[in-house]
């Protein structure tokens, strides 16, 4: 029924990111359901059903197609079905989102590491004087909140700041929390984001380990695994279990006097939706409350943000099928950055800082990517701040 | 020409109605939207989708420029619609009657929007914006909309010989075709609109229906408010 219900106004045409570094029809969501309906009549022959395959991978499943898109098909939820579909028609994922895959099935998280490895950030700044008290693994103390700091904050050297500053802006607000650690699973969205057929199964494991484990409140930092554990594992994860975005929380606990930043942070910041949060989850007020509690910190709009953010092109497995539009991507988000004159990009999301330092690189921008924690961190305890941690924690490799 | 037409109407109808035939099964067969079990279509979100589908409110979010003629045009090919009903309803009902004024501006106004939907999609969007097929479309809804204003203010075809023709289609007493050249034109147009009619017009309320039934039974998934 979608396929029959575009209008082929073209709408998702003038606002599709990948479309606009890569202007082929077969990229925009028009020219995917127009392919996918012959796929289902006709069929295509072999130059039409590569030239679909690319197109339906050249995707960041963003979301975007879906807020513009005037008889609003789930566009982004279809083109998952479809990777779905295709794979188990023996149609495989591009090779790159196949190794990343078999990772997280394998090892448990995408970094192909040893779990042992997963909670090792915590100790680490611990022992760096980087946080208040040291952080409690869930087996040992049943807390009332679970952080839960996902594969990239939990394994990325560049990325670990994150999840110290996450917990330690948890400590700041006294919240009584622990982590999983070496028991903590990768959330499995991006299975579903790339269509695997295990995604179901993986994410009822996880929930049954959460209940088992008796978890009521999940925090969690990463925007992709929140759309994982909030919105995929619907219907899977029982509501009585609160899955919340750290900046949910953060927002809440600076609202109720729990979390006050009060150091001056001088600077003009421009704000970037993650597509997981923003478009996905509808998270939009949160983070912008966050920064304008923050004193000293102005926040300037990019042309394109909320509903209408230009994604970075991180998500559905785009980097990994095509790195080199991604770059592109990234490039232009960077540039509408630029036209607001902030000195620099924040956004609550790990995965889009990384994917919109790509951008910087691209064009050699001078504009700084944050995270929002470090933002909070500079006013609430700059003793955490990203310069600190990457210095203690480079002195803990070496030493 | 008479028995011509009316072999026309009835192959185009036939074709018309059995491909939606068709559509409706297969859509019935597919796996349901996502929402949670036990969970219904409830008169508010019904409400709800009905008022997104008669102001195109997406559209209009997402772009206020091309809505203005989206809608405009939208309105008035319901308006036309319903005032045509004139010619295969005896007695016309009330509203047919009343609606002889906003189709006689709707009239005008169907090819004005046309011309905005098109001059906004290839002036001031790219090129590929708009679709071949749509482009055919539009070409066939402005040769409709010409042809019968030609046939309201410039040569106007008999109005009765019309109806006899029309009501004989519908009643199945085939019957001969009226003179005008323009009106044959304007029904053949027809004819081939009826074969060619986007399916969005009946999956895309059902699309936006499904939207707000997706929001209103996973309402911590917020999608897409």
């Amino acid at each position: 029924m979608e396929m029959e219900a575009c209008a082929r106004c073209g709408e998702c045409l003038a606002w599709c990111p990948a479309y606009a570094q890569d202007p082929r029809e077969s990229i925009c969501s028009r020219g995917k359901l127009g392919s996918l309906k012959r796929i289902v009549t006709s069929g295509l022959n072999g130059e039409e059903m590569k030239e679909f395959l690319e197109g339906l991978y050249e995707c960041s499943a963003c979301g975007q197609c879906h807020i513009v898109c005037p008889v609003r098909i789930n566009t982004h939820e279809l083109w998952e079905r479809a990777r779905e579909s295709l794979v188990k028609a023996g149609i495989p994922q591009p090779e790159e989102q196949i190794k990343h895959l078999t990772a997280i099935r394998e090892c448990n998280n995408s970094f192909a590491k040893p779990q042992t490895e997963r909670g090792l950030w915590a100790e680490t700044a611990w022992r760096a004087g980087l946080l208040k008290e040291p952080v409690r693994l869930w087996k040992e103390y049943q807390a009332p909140v679970l952080y839960f700091a996902g594969c990239t904050a939990s394994f990325d050297p560049a990325m670990q700041t994150v999840a110290v500053q996450s917990a330690r802006l948890l400590q700041e607000a006294g919240v009584d929390f622990s982590i999983l650690g070496p028991d903590e699973p990768c959330c499995a969205s991006k299975l579903r984001r790339m269509g695997d057929p295990g995604f179901a199964d993986a994410a009822q494991q996880r929930a049954d380990l959460f209940l088992r484990s008796g978890i009521g409140r999940i925090i969690v930092s990463c925007a992709g695994c929140f759309k994982g554990l909030h919105s995929d594992y619907a219907g899977i994860l029982p509501a009585s279990v609160e899955v919340l975005h750290l900046t949910e929380y953060l927002d809440r606990l600076i609202r109720e006097g729990n979390l006050t930043p009060t150091r001056n942070v001088p600077m003009k910041v421009t704000y970037h939706d993650p597509c997981h949060l923003g478009r996905h989850n509808q998270i939009y007020r949160e983070p912008r409350n966050i920064l304008h509690a923050i004193p000293g910190l102005s926040l300037i709009e990019m042309r394109r943000h909320g509903p209408f953010s230009l994604c970075c092109g991180m998500g559905g497995g785009l980097k990994l099928a095509k790195p080199e539009i991604q770059k592109k991507m990234s490039a232009a988000r960077i540039r509408q950055a630029e036209e607001t004159g902030a000195e620099a990009i924040v956004t609550p999301c790990q995965t889009c800082q990384m994917g919109l330092m790509t951008g910087t690189e691209a064009t050699s921008s001078g504009l700084k990517v944050y995270h929002i924690t470090e933002m909070l961190i500079r006013s609430v305890c700059p003793e955490a701040d990203r310069a600190h941690i990457e210095k203690a924690f480079t002195e803990t490799e070496t030493g | 020409m008479g028995l011509v037409l009316s072999v026309g109407f009835y192959t185009c109808f036939l074709f018309f109605v059995a491909g939606y035939l068709v559509r409706m099964v297969t859509w019935a067969q597919q796996a349901p939207p996502r929402v949670l079990p036990g969970k219904t279509l409830t008169l508010p979100v019904f409400l709800n989708a009905l008022v997104d589908i008669l102001l195109l409110r997406r559209l209009l979010r997402a772009n206020d420029v091309l809505w203005l003629g989206e809608w405009t045009f939208h309105a008035s090919l319901v308006i036309l619609f319903l005032r045509h009903l004139r010619y295969i309803l005896e007695p016309s009902p009330p509203f047919v009657y009343a609606m002889d004024i906003p189709a006689r501006v709707a009239a005008w106004l169907l090819p004005a929007s046309l011309i905005y939907i098109g001059a906004m999609k290839l002036v001031i969007e790219k090129k590929p914006y708009i679709s071949s097929y749509n482009f055919m479309l539009l070409g066939l809804m402005m040769v409709s909309c010409v042809s019968g204003l030609v046939m309201k203010y410039s040569l106007p075809a008999d109005i009765v010989d019309i109806k006899h023709f029309t009501m004989g289609l519908v009643t199945f007493h085939m019957g001969i075709s009226p003179e005008s050249i323009t009106f044959l034109f304007h029904f053949v147009i027809f004819l081939v609109l009826l074969v060619s009619l986007p399916t969005h017009m009946f999956a895309a309320p059902l699309t936006m229906i499904e939207a707000r039934q997706r929001e209103d039974d996973l309402p911590y998934l917020l999608h897409e408010k």
